[in-house]
């Protein structure tokens, strides 16, 4: 077999992949063959990076060089200039923003730096879709340590100990998960992998199943193991394509090798999954709500208990695990409890994949351990605020989430600490906001994804929101009353401590962090009639300076609703009953005689 | 004996012990702590409990608890400290009805559960006066089946049709469609419910807490054709409207008031009170006769011969096997249910007595029942067009007749039905609960088969409240097996035991609503307090108890009408006047397995 | 493919694909010690490539843990033929100009010690 001097990894992540990546790779390939180097150069393409920002990325191995924004026509120059010249391609290398220096190693990047990446080990390393590549990367020795060395019990007892808790959200203990699963007593149970990524924004699940499928699949046999189950499910949206065709391709992989399927490593132990498809409802995510979706039922959650570790799919004992957390498990039981449960803080333990997202420098992917803090993320890995404009707020946890000021950025965070301030850690979504987010609008933008993703069973989540989305869409015309404020207060108190499940119990969770922590805005809003960041339209008010104006009528005769009126070289006035704030006025006008207040 | 688990816990400040397993809600009932429900639907001692936890009226405080539990979906553990109207808890519950209101059409005062309605009566509890969070309501098409009206608007989302229409009745024609705000309870792809596999039973309008679910109202025409001069009005009353109607004048369940019923309608201006029991008594006649014959033909070998007989006086059962069982629509008994006997013997014999013509006959029905109002609207009912039953009303219906024509229902005197159409025996008393018209059929089918005199006319192992129930009668040495089932879903389990050939039965009786036409759907709303529908129960036996003939074959305007028109039990004009056949409706139900 | 029965099964697959891999992951570790050799033009010319070659070949022979790059210009006016530059898991690094095969072997055995 070939050993490759040199290994071009091009990033085959979905925000890569919709700039051609797969294209840049295909001209590598082709003129490395022209140069006779298709033996010394190898060129996989590979899952995510994370780094979405400067994508399409590729990254050449062992030079551990990573060029940035490249285009297919850039293969050629790559190959020669690098491959063959040992000359690195000065215009494609990345600007470290805190310095203004290219920065040649990705691991000299801020991006990278302070990552910790175990449930991401793999993605960007690794062809997702050759599972001998994963097997080199000691995969499937888990799964193997496990069949062969060690008791279910111990199994559980390592995953207890380490620490590792779900990532999908809620932050249950996995270890007690799993504990509960096995010792319920029943013919059949279930694995299943909850990969019904609903929230906007988070790609995190999906970049794993596309990076590192077998991870994941390697994990749902181990927790099969653990708990005695026989039968794995992978409940998927999709709307993913490419991971359920790599899932796929790992599964029939893992099956030629006898990975998954009967007597496991002649152990005696059987395990196999199948795919189910979700309609990515976001309240599948709920792992009841999922479960009666993969049995064809309507996807709405149910009351706990029962749990589904008791009765779960067909009525049988079901352990739900997310993409993110089973990803975790391979190299818990390799490396032991002690190394996981030394990351972290005291009260969540390991790492946590985060999408970074908003208007700072650096958005993509990145997998840090619990306990870093806000302003690490924000100013060092996500490069800080774009534009040099000023940090305003930070809403983790997806739409479900709070919104966290300057006030929190130096809090280790953990699923207790970003709660305790009023948010969540969710699935991990982070939407970095600058002086030009609304904050009442921020909230009504949440509020209007809840209502449309409420499956509508319990009253207070499928009127309540959709109530507290039109006292918001109040506000933000300008009409709203300080009575409205207390009622928008209220009624989140009473869907949070009503709803059923965890949908409806976060989701006023944007309202109430923002009526705690803009409180002002929501005031300036009511009793001003301001939107000081200048979103909300029916706030905004244009105004002609007659001082100013020389009455060239452009404004009038530009203005889509005739809502300007004026004589001919005589100052021109706004109708504000008819105005509908679109600005063309102001961008005609060549006097800079309009204003807008 | 495994002991029972007993678990102590505390509901505002009240020490109480109960079972382990039991609810909050059940668990506060017990030390008459009432905490108000709205999704929660019990059809006690039928295995059908809906308490999908989602219209969360019922939630409460539970001591380190974050949120709030609801109780009719919490089981109550060891220590725990309940409290049912902490500041928070009336605070919610308030929110959450109001809530429910600022989505709900405040068309009170013309709807059909107006006074009836749950929710209007939790809203008045809960001293709810003006309603803080207005805004957009969501809106839905009206659907009228022949029997049903679905106003959508008006549906909270409560699942309590689609809980009896989908594990009572097995039936499947609700579910929730839609997501979030737009959330409700209709038919698959919101099709008509008359297209959808419905089967017009009605338990969903028994079951909805407002006036999404109603029955079509006929009162008006009644009343108009009350008022046509040329119209002879004859009123017929099924059994089981005696013992039920009560309750809506404030009578305790299962009150008799055979004697007012009458007297109130012939205050209305019906000109003839007749009784659906005296066609109760016919359907004995031609069902016994046809299942003595089927009986005595299988027994002789005759392979042409299928057993079991099952009644078919129920048209929501009828509906049911003509839906689900298209292979086995030569099983039920070809007779028709009574109300439509009665229909045939009045729009013929009656008026060739009377002289006049069958147009200007107007038969109107006061049934317990939904479905009777589709049944009468059949073609095969109909002669030249004109029904053999124009209207059929439900007992509420009658209930709001009597109150709109101002007549004081309690203060009025016990009058008799008019003869010759009115009389009646015990035995077509029973017709009214689950396994009476198969214990009236034993009653008559045993004098007739074995010549003997029926010394007992009482057969307790047919009587009964479980579900699916099986016995067997001795015909003087014959063994005779007999199956009866009530709700449609128990109905399913019997017949898939026999379509399996795991049973065998000679006769069965099938009811569709639970405790049959006692619990059905056109009686006065019971709202999950099953036990008035077991008064209603007992009542009906008392009533038969009290009838100085119980066999079906004694009443002599029966033997009369024999004599005077129709020749002989399952003759050729009985065959013309009073049997039916059945139609294969299974393409419904494929629509909706696409 | 071979169904994988044993761990002995997974080993061997392990390091038949592993040594494929080596140098695209070994890159990450840092707990290696680094060989960069550089390849700008002047050292290309003077024989650099070469060298490459040959330090990649012998160390995987002498089982010696480093991952061997190529990098450009190593300091400033620095014209000398083939320079390498030795750096260690602590961050220390040591150049070496003029290197050849025999003074490669050297550098080599310095980190085998």
């Amino acid at each position: 077999m070939t050993k490759y001097k040199m290994h071009i990894l091009v990033c085959g992540g979905p925000g890569c992949s919709a700039s051609k990546s797969e294209q840049i790779a295909a001209n590598l390939r082709s003129h490395l063959q022209q140069e006779g180097l298709e033996k010394e150069v190898n060129v996989v393409l590979t899952g995510c990076f994370g780094f979405c920002e400067a994508g399409p990325i590729i990254k050449i191995m062992p030079d551990n060089v990573f060029y940035v924004k490249v285009q297919p026509e850039d293969a050629k120059e790559i190959v020669n200039e690098h491959i063959i010249k040992g000359r690195m391609v000065e215009r494609l290398l990345y600007t470290e923003p805190s310095n203004g220096q290219k920065t040649p190693l990705d691991t000299d990047t801020d991006f990278y730096k302070k990552q910790v990446r175990i449930a991401l080990r793999n993605c960007g390393l690794i062809d997702p879709e050759n599972i001998e590549e994963y097997i080199a990367l000691d995969g499937y020795k888990a799964l193997a340590t496990c069949l062969t060395d060690y008791t279910p019990e111990k199994v559980i007892e390592i995953v207890s100990a380490s620490g590792l808790s779900g990532r999908g959200g809620a932050g249950f203990p996995t270890g007690r998960k799993w504990a509960a699963t096995a010792k319920s007593k029943a013919e059949q149970k279930y694995i299943v992998c909850n990969a019904d990524e609903g929230d906007p924004g988070a790609f995190m699940d999906r970049s794993i199943l596309e990076g590192d499928p077998h991870s994941v699949l390697e994990a749902m046999a181990i927790a099969g193991y653990a708990v005695g189950a026989d039968k794995g499910l992978i409940y998927i949206r999709a709307e993913y394509p490419l991971a359920i065709h790599r899932l796929q391709i790992a599964l029939d992989q893992a099956r030629e090798k006898g990975l998954l399927g009967k007597d496991i490593f002649s152990t005696g132990f059987n395990f196999d999954i199948e795919l189910r498809y979700g309609a990515g409802a976001f309240v599948c995510g709920e792992a009841t709500a999922l479960i009666h979706s993969m049995e064809g039922l309507r996807g709405e959650p149910t009351m706990k208990p029962p749990r589904t570790s008791d009765k779960g799919y067909l009525g049988m004992p079901t352990n739900v695990n997310n993409v993110e957390t089973y990803a975790n498990v391979p190299a818990i039981i390799l490396k032991g409890a002690d190394w996981f449960s030394s990351i972290g803080t005291e009260n969540s333990k390991g790492t946590k994949v985060f999408a970074l997202a908003g208007q700072i420098k650096n958005v993509g992917l990145i997998e840090v351990p619990m306990g870093i803090t806000l302003r690490e993320i924000i100013y060092e890995i996500g490069g800080g605020m774009k534009g040099g404009k000023k940090f305003k707020a930070i809403q983790t946890g997806g739409p479900s989430g709070g919104c966290l000021t300057e006030k929190h950025l130096d809090i280790p965070i953990d699923y207790k600490s970003l709660s305790d301030a009023g948010s969540m850690m969710g699935s991990g979504g982070m939407v970095i906001m600058d002086e030009s987010s609304c904050m009442v609008s921020i909230a009504k933008f949440y509020l209007d994804f809840t209502v449309e993703e409420s499956c509508g069973k319990c009253t207070p989540c499928r009127i309540g929101n959709k109530r507290l989305y039109e006292l918001l869409d109040k506000i933000t015309q300008g009409k709203g009353t300080m009575e409205d404020l207390d009622n928008l207060r209220n009624l989140s108190h009473v869907i949070k401590d009503t709803s059923l499940c965890g949908l409806g119990q976060s989701s006023p969770n944007p309202v109430l962090s923002t009526l705690d922590n803009f409180w002002d805005e929501y005031v300036e809003h009511v009793k001003e009639h301001k939107c000081r960041a200048g979103v909300c339209k029916a706030l905004m008010k244009y105004e002609i300076n007659p001082e100013v104006c020389v009455g060239c009528t452009a404004c009038a005769r530009n203005c889509p609703v005739n809502a300007i009126k004026g004589e001919k070289k005589q100052a021109h006035q706004i109708n504000q009953e008819a105005c509908i704030k679109c600005g063309t006025c102001m961008e005609k006008c060549k006097f800079g005689a309009i204003s807008v207040k | 004996m495994e002991m029972e688990q007993l678990v102590n816990l505390t509901i505002d400040n009240k020490q109480v012990q109960v079972a382990k397993g039991t609810t909050i809600l059940k668990a506060a009932a017990s030390i008459g702590i009432k905490i108000p429900t709205l999704c929660y639907y019990e059809l006690k001692g039928q295995g059908i409990e809906n308490k999908p936890g989602c219209c969360r009226v019922c939630v409460v405080e539970v001591e380190g608890k974050g949120n709030l539990a609801p109780a009719c979906a919490t089981n109550v553990s060891e220590g725990m400290v309940v409290k049912t109207h902490s500041l928070k808890v009336v605070n919610a519950r308030r929110t959450v009805v109001e809530l429910m209101l600022s989505d709900h059409p405040a068309s009170c005062l013309t709807c059909a559960k107006s006074g009836k309605c749950e929710l209007q009566t939790l809203a008045q509890e809960l001293g709810i006066r003006d309603i803080t969070f207005k805004g957009e309501q969501s809106t839905y098409r009206k659907d009228l089946s022949p029997a049903i009206i679905r106003d959508v608007n008006k549906c909270i989302m409560c699942r309590r049709c689609e809980t009896v229409c989908n594990k009572l009745q097995t039936v499947g024609a609700l579910s929730a469609v839609n997501r979030g705000f737009m959330a409700v309870v209709a038919t698959a792809f919101e099709q008509d419910l008359a297209k959808s596999p419905c089967v017009m039973c009605g338990q969903c309008v028994q079951a909805c807490p407002v006036g999404a679910l109603a029955e079509v109202d006929h009162t008006r025409q009644v009343i108009n054709a009350l008022n046509d001069p040329k119209k002879t009005v004859v009123v017929q009353t099924a059994p089981a409207v005696r013992v039920a109607i009560g309750e809506e004048f404030g009578l305790t369940p299962g009150t008799r008031v055979t004697g007012k019923m009458a007297a109130a309608l012939r205050r209305i201006g019906f000109d003839y009170v007749f009784d659906t029991d005296f066609a109760a008594d016919l359907t004995i006649m031609e069902e016994g006769t046809e299942m003595l014959g089927r009986i005595d033909k299988y027994m002789k070998g005759d392979k042409s011969v299928k057993l079991p007989i099952m009644t078919s006086c129920c048209p929501g059962w009828v509906n049911f096997f003509e839906t689900y069982y298209p292979d086995m629509l030569d099983i039920p008994s070809t007779a028709k249910s009574p109300m439509q006997m009665f229909g045939a013997v009045a729009k013929s014999y009656w008026v060739e007595k009377l002289g006049i013509k069958r147009e200007d006959m107007v038969v109107v029905s006061i049934m317990p029942c939904v479905a009777k109002k589709f049944e009468c609207q059949r073609d095969e009912f109909k002669t030249d067009g004109n029904p053999d039953v124009d209207y059929s009303l439900t007992t509420r219906e009658l209930a709001e007749l009597i109150k709109q024509f101002n007549i004081d229902f309690n203060s009025l005197p016990d009058e008799d039905f008019d003869n010759p159409l009115g009389a009646s025996t015990g035995a077509a008393v029973i017709f009214g609960a689950t396994g009476g018209v198969i214990e009236a059929a034993t009653r008559t089918a045993y004098e007739l088969f074995t010549g003997k005199t029926l010394e007992k006319v009482d057969f307790n192992e047919l009587r009964g409240m479980d579900g699916v129930r099986e016995a067997t009668v001795d015909f003087n040495g014959t063994p005779i097996h007999i199956g009866i089932a009530h709700g449609l879903g128990n109905a399913r389990k019997l017949l898939d035991k026999v379509k399996e050939g795991k049973e065998f039965f000679h006769a069965i009786e099938v009811m569709a609503c639970p405790g049959g036409c006692v619990g059905g759907a056109g009686q006065p709303y019971h709202h999950g307090d099953f036990t008035k529908v077991e008064r209603r129960f007992a009542a009906i036996y008392e009533e038969d108890k009290d009838k100085p003939l119980r066999k079906s074959h004694e009443n002599p305007y029966i033997q009369q009408l024999y004599k005077e028109y129709l020749g002989e039990p399952c003759g050729e004009k009985s065959h013309h006047l009073l049997h039916t056949h059945y139609f294969d409706k299974s393409d419904k139900v494929e629509f909706v397995k696409e | 493919m071979a169904q994988i029965k044993t761990l002995a099964d997974l080993q061997a697959v392990k390091e038949r694909v592993y040594a494929t891999m080596k140098t695209r992951v070994e890159a990450f570790d840092k707990s290696l010690s680094q060989i960069r050799i550089a390849m700008a033009t002047s050292g290309i010319s003077a024989g650099a490539k070469e060298i490459f070659d040959y330090m990649i070949e012998k160390t995987d022979e002498r089982q010696i843990k480093a991952v061997i790059t190529q990098t450009g210009v190593i300091a400033e006016g620095n014209n000398q033929p083939v320079v390498v530059e030795v750096v260690m898991p602590d961050g220390q690094s040591k150049i070496y100009e003029n290197v050849d095969k025999k003074s490669a072997d050297a550098i080599m055995d310095s980190l085998k010690a």
